[in-house]
């Protein structure tokens, strides 16, 4: 019995080691810029940051029915706002980031592939229905392509797996999140970043979902909107909301 | 029920039952040679045949995309036998199934020839029958029950297969776009009415099969005895 509590105690260890545990829910696109925004952030003792990334349709849906975070960074703006206006949100949500979208054609020059129309044989994006890239980079497809049909068109879940499936050599190109290619250090070559006029702009919203559990969680949603945070998620590959607001 | 739904519903049938014809054929020899062999190879190929029970259909997506990918095994084998890349199509998704849903048709099947008697066995053979007789004139009829069973099975788990398909599929309507799929991309486009209408089909076909299974063959084909004395 006593062996029986003491490994039982084990799995309660992991939350008595911070006073303070602040959790953010976070579009897959953003998980990285995230990360290096808390690392960034001058950390208060005894709190810690914990990061969950899905997409952002079903981190949504947990949301609404009570997943316990406290801050939600959206791919979009739709589902922040919906939040905001059932009353599920703490505070005004703001967009803390504008995704911008690139041409990646691993292997081959993308400017040039881009100009001279060289040929694609399958290009691989994010879902239209539900993922902002998606919507963007089908609507890039029409404008640009038309009802030229010697370009196939995959679909990934979100983003992330239409960058995957560019990067395991299943689809010779792809529209994807320009974030993805810095983070993963993709020559600049390789890819063209789209002039934003040519989608349907990419605005991200997020907002805070319960009053402050501590002070971490306060500083944290101030420290966000700061010209130091700024500068990380515009190095990251996003444009800020600042700018443009 | 939009157009797409029911495409999607049309190709999730399509992919079961090819998979289950395909898994039929290799399952039944394969779970034959497993019952009656005591070799390594047997045990390793029951390990092997396992492993989509404990891993997550996550990984074996994972690997299978890699696999097809331009500089995987089987995407330089399509390549050189001049085949269209076995990622984002139907025949892939094919494959991919077999080798998910395979525990759940050779297991049964294995059940099912284990418990034909070896006496039986032992009479047939000296009356002159060949291992291939003894399969297919005295095992598998001796063991209907197992068979059905293994074919429901396989059916029923290609037909909620999610994470394999997502993983290799691409959401291609018509193509790779099945049910499961479809219901993910109703939920994540808070399309909640969408995913319900389509859920509640596959509820009602998991229903209708799981009450057969149980009605017709009493829930045995899960805990086969096999052998049903005649």
């Amino acid at each position: 019995m006593r062996t029986l509590l003491f490994f039982l105690s084990l799995f309660a260890l992991p939350n008595l080691s911070a006073a303070c545990t602040v959790r953010l829910a976070v579009a897959s696109n953003f998980r990285a810029t995230l990360e290096r925004l808390v690392t960034a952030y001058e950390d208060e003792a005894n709190t810690e940051f914990q990061i969950i990334s899905g997409a952002s349709g079903t981190l949504f849906s947990q949301i609404l029915r009570g997943a316990p975070f406290d801050f939600f960074f959206s791919a979009d703006a739709e589902k922040v706002e919906r939040l905001e206006n059932r009353g599920r949100t703490f505070g005004a949500s703001w967009t803390y980031a504008i995704g911008r979208m690139s041409l990646w054609t691993p292997g081959r020059n993308a400017t040039a592939v881009l100009e001279s129309n060289d040929p694609i044989e399958t290009i691989s994006i994010a879902n239209p229905k539900h993922a902002p890239y998606g919507a963007a980079a089908a609507s890039w497809i029409e404008a640009h392509w038309g009802s030229d049909k010697s370009v196939r068109t995959v679909v990934g879940a979100n983003v992330a797996q239409a960058f995957h499936f560019v990067k395991t050599g299943n689809a010779d190109a792809g529209l994807v999140a320009l974030s993805q290619l810095i983070s993963e250090g993709i020559p600049v070559n390789e890819y063209v970043t789209l002039p934003d006029d040519q989608y349907p702009s990419i605005r991200q919203k997020a907002a805070l979902l319960r009053s402050p559990a501590c002070a971490a969680s306060s500083g944290f949603a101030r420290f966000l909107r700061s010209t130091e945070a700024a500068a990380v998620i515009e190095l990251s590959g996003y444009v800020t909301g600042q700018e443009s607001e | 029920m939009s157009p797409e739904d029911l495409q999607a519903l049309w190709l999730t049938v399509k992919l079961a039952t090819s998979t289950t014809i395909i898994l039929l054929i290799i399952g039944l020899p394969l779970s034959w040679w497993l019952v009656r062999s005591q070799s390594i190879a047997a045990t390793a190929f029951n390990v092997l045949i396992a492993l989509p029970l404990v891993l997550p259909p996550t990984v074996i997506g994972f690997y299978l995309l890699l696999a097809m990918g331009p500089s995987g095994p089987l995407g330089a084998l399509t390549s050189t036998a001049g085949l269209a890349p076995l990622a984002f199509s139907f025949p892939g998704l094919v494959l991919g199934s077999v080798i998910y849903s395979l525990p759940f048709v050779v297991q049964p099947l294995q059940a099912g020839f284990a418990a034909v008697p070896q006496s039986v066995l032992d009479a047939s053979s000296s009356l002159g029958a060949d291992p291939k007789s003894l399969l297919l004139r005295v095992a598998i009829p001796m063991s209907q029950r197992a068979v059905v069973a293994a074919g429901v099975l396989g059916f029923a788990h290609t037909v909620g297969e999610f994470g394999v398909v997502l993983m290799i599929g691409g959401n291609i309507p018509g193509e790779t776009r099945v049910a499961s799929v479809q219901i993910y991309d109703h939920v994540e486009a808070l399309d909640y009415a969408g995913a319900h209408q389509l859920s509640l089909i596959l509820v009602v076909f998991s229903l209708v099969i799981l009450t057969l299974v149980y009605r017709v063959w009493g829930g045995s084909v899960f805990t086969q005895s096999g052998s049903k004395s005649a």
